[in-house]
């Protein structure tokens, strides 16, 4: 490798040869930069449709799982709802004997009462027989009171064990009422228990067709969401053997550099050995770089750097014809400086 | 920001009045970009002083320690410059800088205005006899006020 002045590497960089091999440089890496962010975004793109299958599937089983559970429920409900008919039936059909026993207690009472009205009206014509038969006092009239007397005690007795069997009759019959009355309540409550466990049982079991019908549709989002993921990482795949092919396209360009242009060229620097000074370098930046040197560093500028610092301190090159002129004693800035009056050389503003 | 901007930039700047376009693009070139944050502290006072600064874009406000806190001395706004003393006497800060809106700064280490002094003899004189003419500015502003004092 021969070293290089700075005017030599301008012309390098003027030739139709290396702007050619330039705009090749730059068109592969903007294909493997391309490339680089389509596999990356590939990659993002695959983890989160595989992390949202996941997610999918997981909600999928819950949702099953709470299937399962409402068919569960209905069937509690529909087996509850089974036992409170059968008991249901029972109830009634132990409301419809007390309604009979309730009707016949009331006959009874009524029968009752009516034999104590007929035996209160036996006494009081045995009353009335016997104050007439005691006006007479004769033999017979005597006779006639005594008998009437026997017959009117036997009657109020009668009438005595009538009175306390209605009595007793009227409680039962009130007790056999109420009883009747509790049975209709228990009948009643049997009735809307069953109505509440059947519309349970209907809901649940229509809850479980929907949870599982949900449930159906996430698994196949989830199955699609996975075929997606396959069909991404294929992709992400041809684009790193594509990241390959052009990884090879490239070293071959920077090997073409090397040879062409008589340099070392790593990655983003064309070097050449200083022809003026054997502890420089001159270097050619191919891509502009703002932040990462001492310099803001521009593509194709030529610039100098010391051997042993290499790139940690770079400085733009000046070819010795632009140096010597600078240096020249013939600058009138300082003239003009020194033969302004008072006042001008010292003026300034901030 | 592009070299042609910053060149720009400091061609409005009195520091570097009368300088060649050959020196304004080598100083454009030597210049970094640096971006600060509302708040956001370019130098403290007392560290050591290694580059001055030209404001692009925004705000900065110069403080200095009191005893119960900072107090504010001066804002500058682009195209105002600051640091430039301790590119001369090479001495610790002698106040904070920091941004007071999101600023973009320009900045000039020792070591690459030592590139530019290597490669314009002349230009680099004139940088130093603009700073100088602001120092001999602010030095006769303050001998001003004390006389006004006394």
């Amino acid at each position: 490798m021969r070293t290089r002045t700075v005017q030599e590497v301008r012309n390098v960089l003027q030739t139709q040869v290396f702007a050619t091999w330039y705009k090749r440089y730059c068109e592969v890496r903007q294909a493997i930069e391309g490339a680089q962010a389509r596999r990356t975004d590939l990659l993002g793109q695959a983890h989160m449709v595989r992390y949202k299958a996941d997610l999918t599937q997981q909600t999928a089983d819950d949702k099953l799982f709470a299937a399962g559970e409402f068919e569960d429920l209905a069937a509690r409900s529909h087996a509850e709802y089974a036992e409170i008919e059968n008991d249901s039936f029972e109830v009634l059909s132990e409301f419809e004997l007390q309604r009979q026993k309730a009707i016949d207690a009331l006959v009874d009472r009524d029968r009752l009462e009516k034999l104590l009205e007929d035996g209160r009206q036996v006494a009081s014509d045995l009353r009335a027989r016997l104050d007439a038969a005691r006006k007479h006092q004769t033999p017979e009239g005597v006779a006639e009171a005594d008998r009437l007397a026997v017959r009117l005690a036997e009657v109020e007795l009668q009438v005595q064990a009538h009175a306390k069997a209605v009595e007793q009759a009227a409680a039962a019959e009130v007790r056999e009422a109420r009883r009747k009355e509790e049975l209709w309540l228990a009948v009643e409550a049997a009735w809307s228990n069953s109505f509440r466990a059947n519309m349970a049982r209907t809901e649940f079991s229509y809850s479980s067709r929907c949870v599982r019908a949900e449930s159906e549709l996430l698994f196949a989002r989830s199955v699609a969401d996975r075929r997606r993921v396959e069909q991404l990482e294929g992709e992400a795949q041809r684009a790193l053997e594509q990241m390959a092919e052009l990884d090879r396209d490239y070293e071959a360009i920077l090997e073409e550099g090397r040879k062409t242009f008589e340099c070392t060229l790593v990655n983003e620097f064309l070097y050449w050995p200083h022809s003026e000074d054997v502890k420089a370098a001159l270097c050619v930046p191919l891509v502009d770089e703002s932040r990462q040197f001492n310099i803001q560093v521009s593509a194709l500028q030529v610039y100098r750097l010391e051997r042993a610092r290499g790139l940690e301190f770079i400085e733009p090159a000046r070819d010795v014809s632009e140096q010597a002129s600078e240096t020249a004693d013939n600058d009138p800035r300082l003239e003009a400086f020194f033969a302004a009056g008072p006042g001008k050389a010292g003026t300034v503003s901030q | 920001m592009d070299v042609q901007t910053k060149r720009e930039l400091l061609a409005e700047s009195p520091l570097f009045d009368n300088l060649l376009p050959n020196e304004l693009s080598m100083l454009a070139e030597l210049f970094a970009v640096r971006e600060f944050d509302g708040a956001a502290v370019v130098f403290n006072e007392g560290e050591v002083g290694d580059a001055l600064y030209v404001i692009a874009k925004g705000a900065v406000e110069i403080v200095r320690r009191t005893g119960t806190g900072f107090a504010t001395i001066a804002t500058l706004e682009a195209p105002q410059f600051f640091g430039e003393m301790s590119l001369i006497d090479k001495e610790y800060r002698s106040a904070t800088v920091r941004a007071k809106t999101k600023a973009v700064l320009l900045q000039l280490t020792n070591e690459n205005l030592h590139i530019f002094a290597k490669n314009f003899r002349n230009g680099f004189t004139w940088v130093v006899v603009n700073i100088a003419r602001v120092l001999s500015s602010r030095l006769r502003e303050v001998n001003k006020r004390l006389a006004e004092k006394l």
